[in-house]
C-alpha cells in the first residue's frame, strides 16, 4: 500500500485560523500519529450511520465529507469537511452515544481517525496532546457558534458567500441539493442565488 | 480561599455539570483553579466588557442575568442569554486574544465568578487535574451551543419561541421582548404575533 505522509500543518492550520497558533512539536506530532489510522472511503459511501457511535475524531486528509441527519423527511446538511479540516458528532463523540447522523464521503476520500479515549490517554501523558485536544474542541465551538448565529441571522446570500469562502470549488465539489439543504433553502432559491453571485463579475 | 468562594465554586460545578458529576479535583487543584476565579459585583446596565476589548475572562453568573451581543447594520444581535446556574464566553476574542466585536451587558444586578485568561496555558499545563476539568468546561459548553443550533435550524419562530418557554421560562419572562427575538433569530413584531395568539 502507498505510504500516505501526514503533514503537520495541514492538520494544524484550518484550527489556527479560528484559534490561534498552535505549537506543536515534531515529537508530540509523532506520538498522535500513532494513534491514528487512515482510512479510505470511496465516494457516497456512508461510513456512519444513525445508531452507531462516533469514537473518533475524523480529519479529511484528501476529498471531501458531508455531516447530515434526517428531521422527520427532511435531510438537513449540518457540516462539510474538505482537506485539512477536521470533524465529528459532537453529542456521539463527546457522551459515547449511539448518533442520529450520517457521515458520507462526496469524493474519493481519505481520512485520519483519532480515537477519543487514545487521544485523552496520550494528553494524559503529554500537554502538548491535551492542548491539541482542547485546541479541536475551542475550534468546534467557535465554529458551531458561527453556524448558530448564521442560521439565526444571516440571509440565505450571506449563507451561500460564507459556504463559497470556506471551501473553495464549492459548486464544483459539493451537489446543489446539499448546498441548498446546508443554506435552508430550495434548489430554486439556491439557482437564483448562485445566477446573482455570477452576474455580480 | 474563603468559604463564600468555596461554596460558589462548587455550586458552579454542580450547576453547570449536575449532581453526580466528579471534577476530578483534588483540594490542591481545586484551590488553584478557584484562584484564577473571583467573585465580581455588577449593575443593571454595566459592561463587562465593550466592542474593541480583547476578552480575558469568561464568567459563571452567580445570580443575575447577563446577554452578549454584537452590532451588525446598527442593530443590536443577541448571541448569548445566560442566567443563574450558566455560563458566557466569548469565543473568537477569548481563544484568539483579539479585539472583540462583542459586548458583554448585565440585564440585572449580577453577581459573577469571573475566570481569567491570563497565562491560562501556563497555569493548567503542568496540572493534569485542571486541564481534565477545563476540557470538560469546553465539552459541555460545545454540546449547549450544538443543542441550540438543534433547536433552531428548520424551526419554525413558534417552534423556537415555545422551546425556549418551555426550557427556560424565568429567562423568557426576565427578558425584554426585542432581546429574546433576538435570541431566537426572529423579528420583534413575530414574537408579539407569536405571544398574542398565545394568549
Amino acid at each position: 500500500m502507498k505510504r500516505i505522509i501526514i503533514n503537520k500543518n495541514l492538520v494544524t492550520s484550518e484550527i489556527q485560523r479560528y484559534v490561534g497558533p498552535i505549537d506543536l512539536s515534531e515529537e508530540s506530532f509523532a506520538e498522535l500519529l500513532k494513534i491514528s489510522t487512515i482510512e479510505k472511503v470511496k465516494k457516497h459511501d456512508l461510513f456512519l450511520k444513525p445508531g452507531e457511535v462516533n469514537d473518533y475524531m475524523g480529519v479529511v486528509l484528501k476529498g471531501m465529507v458531508q455531516i447530515y441527519h434526517y428531521q422527520g423527511n427532511k435531510m438537513i446538511s449540518d457540516f462539510f469537511a474538505g482537506e485539512g479540516c477536521g470533524f465529528f458528532d459532537t453529542q456521539s463523540f463527546l457522551l459515547g452515544t449511539p448518533t442520529e447522523s450520517y457521515f458520507e464521503a462526496l469524493e474519493p476520500t481519505v481520512i485520519a481517525k483519532f480515537n477519543r479515549k487514545k487521544f485523552l490517554e496520550e494528553g494524559e501523558k503529554d500537554p502538548e496532546i491535551d492542548l491539541i485536544y482542547r485546541r479541536v474542541l475551542q475550534y468546534a465551538i467557535t465554529m458551531s457558534n458561527d453556524r448558530l448565529n448564521s442560521i439565526l441571522h444571516d440571509s440565505a446570500e450571506e449563507k451561500y458567500i460564507n459556504l463559497e469562502s470556506r471551501i473553495p470549488g464549492l459548486t464544483s465539489r459539493i451537489s446543489s441539493i446539499n448546498i441548498a439543504s446546508y443554506i435552508g433553502v430550495t434548489q430554486e432559491t439556491l439557482c437564483r442565488i448562485k445566477s446573482k453571485q455570477e452576474s455580480f463579475f | 480561599m474563603g468559604s463564600v468562594e468555596t461554596r460558589v465554586f462548587d455550586e458552579f460545578v454542580k450547576k453547570v455539570f449536575g449532581d453526580n458529576f466528579d471534577s476530578g479535583l483534588s483540594p490542591e487543584s481545586k484551590v488553584k483553579m478557584m484562584n484564577r476565579g473571583q467573585i465580581v459585583k455588577m449593575e443593571k446596565g454595566e459592561y463587562l466588557q465593550i466592542e474593541g476589548d480583547v476578552s480575558k475572562a469568561w464568567g459563571y453568573i452567580c445570580k443575575g442575568l447577563v446577554r452578549v451581543y454584537y452590532m451588525r447594520d446598527k442593530e443590536e444581535v443577541t448571541e448569548q442569554l445566560s442566567a443563574e446556574g450558566e455560563g458566557f464566553l466569548d469565543c473568537e476574542s477569548f481563544f484568539k486574544q483579539t479585539p472583540s466585536k462583542r459586548y458583554v451587558q448585565m440585564l440585572e444586578p449580577t453577581t459573577l465568578y469571573l475566570f481569567n485568561k491570563l497565562d491560562n496555558e501556563e497555569i493548567t499545563s503542568d496540572n493534569y487535574e485542571i486541564r481534565r476539568f477545563t476540557r470538560c468546561l469546553i465539552e459541555k459548553a460545545l454540546l449547549d451551543t450544538k443543542k441550540r443550533i438543534l433547536n433552531s435550524i428548520f424551526k419554525s419562530a413558534k417552534e423556537r419561541y415555545t422551546t425556549l418557554l418551555e426550557e427556560k421560562p424565568s429567562l423568557v419572562l426576565r427578558t425584554p421582548s426585542n432581546i429574546v427575538a433576538s435570541y431566537i433569530g426572529i423579528t420583534p413584531e413575530t414574537l408579539s404575533r407569536i405571544k398574542s395568539k398565545n394568549n
